[in-house]
């Protein structure tokens, strides 16, 4: 549907347009009612909504912000947001795995990826970062009006100037402190505005594909610690614009968007890679431009350093929806999945990586992301065989999806008994006498139904009535 | 047992409960969206939409 606002005026039907789209309006807010309406079978009713294409966002947005005076505001905004996340992911994991396969997929939709997992209703998708950079390319053509002419050097350098001097790339203050900041590392975040940080990495990656819409080679280079952008000049020129014999390439330039405007000259990287004792014989593939899978591997594993670095300065609690800074979860969550599936090396070695990775993807879906069991039946069966560990992975599998076909687990109705010692009711917004701090009932229990090691953690057996009491299940 | 409310499942005696009639926080209210319909600020309570489970709550 979007594809039509590109196409001409005249020949579009925008009446049938509008219908269409109020149609799968209604259809995703029904969808949502239905998901709402009981705990049983959300999964199917989730995929549902999704399987209709990526232009259910639209409505899922408006159902997002429903107002607040909306019989089922809370659930409705919870839900959509949930099914949004599952649209999100569905389409990270879409390009991933095409890239996987040898397929073709342009560098910014493979780095949005780790954007989708973390973006919500915030801008910031594939289509909108692709209007971004078009717009960035197109200020630049508007600013720098003698680019047309100029030689693939000094194109280079000017591009690495007029996004160094817009704050596009690279980090403004304090880099010691702020270079493993979470949001260095994603692309939309670093394209909202001003001021806004980059690692290395993002600042390339905004370059090259930049670049790229001005005419300009440039691709990513993996250089050990910082990567880098390399430019090549056209076919039969060289980097200053002379005439080579037809057929033959002019070397190279590197850029270092992060640092400087400047080239970064070929001798100085050839000096540290010696340095780091890598034989002048070994030393073009670090050289040379890097696929984009294995930058795909190396931004998640940044995003991993990040939220260890985070984890380890204290105080760091999980963060609001709305809050602009990504999740600690939902970013190292992504680079779990990038890292299965762009697992590299031969069967064995991409097989053993996985087995290692799979489990806390499976954790993770059974306490943060419920609805991505479709994820996991949709991406990774596929991959899976009856490797033992595998197993373990097909029987999470099934029980969350018999959890979902039977859900709630147990009816807990009142009894004349249960009214009498079971006090709170769901719903009920409490303060923890003992901890101070705030939560609301989603559920109890006649009495304490831990097991014995929680029991004696938690010292249940010092409280007056110990274990023989109600218990509240509580967020 | 942390002081920050991020809303991780916790499991709490009858003993501690406080009940209070304070508005809950925005976090807590978006977090809340996975069991309850909306805050009530009549009843000061949430409306449950977990009538399956415990239909008399």
């Amino acid at each position: 549907m979007r594809d039509k606002f590109n196409g001409d005026v005249n020949k579009v039907d925008w009446k049938g347009i509008f219908a269409e789209r109020h149609n799968l309006g209604r259809q995703v807010s029904d969808g949502i009612s239905d998901i709402l309406s009981e705990q049983k079978g959300r999964l199917a009713k989730a995929e549902n909504i999704v399987s209709k294409g990526y232009d259910v966002k639209d409505a899922l947005l408006q159902n997002l912000s429903v107002e607040d005076s909306a019989e089922d505001v809370l659930a409705r905004r919870y839900y959509s947001d949930v099914v949004l996340g599952l649209l999100h992911r569905n389409m990270a994991l879409q390009e991933w795995v095409k890239l996987s396969k040898g397929e073709d997929v342009p560098l910014e939709r493979a780095l949005v990826g780790f954007d989708l997992f973390v973006l919500h209703s915030r801008t910031g998708d594939c289509d909108e970062i692709s209007n971004a950079l078009d717009n960035i390319a197109e200020l630049f053509r508007q600013e720098v009006p003698g680019h047309v002419e100029m030689n693939t050097r000094d194109k280079a350098r000017a591009l690495a100037g007029y996004l160094r001097m817009h704050d596009l790339v690279g980090i403004k203050c304090n880099i010691d402190e702020n270079y493993h900041n979470l949001q260095n590392n994603f692309m939309g975040i670093a394209l909202q505005g001003a001021d806004h940080p980059s690692l290395p990495l993002i600042s390339v990656a905004i370059y090259c594909c930049v670049a790229q819409r001005l005419d300009l080679d440039a691709q990513p280079c993996g250089f050990p610690f910082h990567v880098l952008a390399i430019v090549k000049p056209r076919e039969g020129l060289d980097v200053v614009g002379q005439r080579l014999p037809e057929r033959q390439f002019g070397d190279p330039i590197y850029m270092d968007p992060f640092r400087s405007a400047s080239e970064t000259l070929v001798d100085s990287l050839k000096l540290q890679l010696e340095t780091l004792g890598i034989a002048p014989s070994d030393q073009s593939s670090y050289l040379g431009c890097s696929g984009i899978p294995e930058i795909v591997r190396r931004s998640a594993k940044n995003i991993i350093t990040s939220v260890q670095t985070l984890s380890r300065n204290e105080g760091v609690s999980r963060l609001s929806t709305t809050d602009p800074t990504p999740e600690m979860d939902g970013a190292f969550y992504s680079s779990l999945w990038a890292l299965t599936i762009l697992a590299e090396g031969d069967r064995n070695t991409t097989e053993t990586l996985r087995a290692q990775f799979l489990p806390y993807i499976v954790q993770r879906i059974e306490s943060h992301f419920p609805m991505d069991v479709l994820l996991i039946e949709k991406f990774i069966t596929p991959l899976l065989s009856n490797l033992p560990q595998h197993q373990e992975i097909f029987n999470a599998i099934r029980a969350m999806r018999d959890s979902d076909a039977r859900a709630p687990r147990e009816v807990k109705a009142r009894t004349t008994e249960t009214s009498g010692s079971v006090p709170f009711k769901v719903g009920q917004h409490f303060k923890h006498k003992r901890y101070g701090y705030f939560a609301v009932i989603t559920g109890w229990d006649v009495e304490c139904l831990a097991g014995e090691a929680w029991i004696s953690r938690m010292g249940v057996d010092r409280l007056s009535r110990g274990k023989h009491q109600s218990f509240y299940h509580v967020r | 047992m942390g002081r920050v409310e991020d809303g991780s499942p916790r499991y709490v005696a009858e003993d501690n409960v406080q009940v209070v009639d304070d508005e809950p926080s925005p976090r807590l209210m978006a977090l809340a969206g996975q069991y309850f319909k909306r805050w009530s600020d009549v009843e000061r309570r949430f409306i449950s939409n977990i009538k399956d489970e415990y239909p008399d709550d």
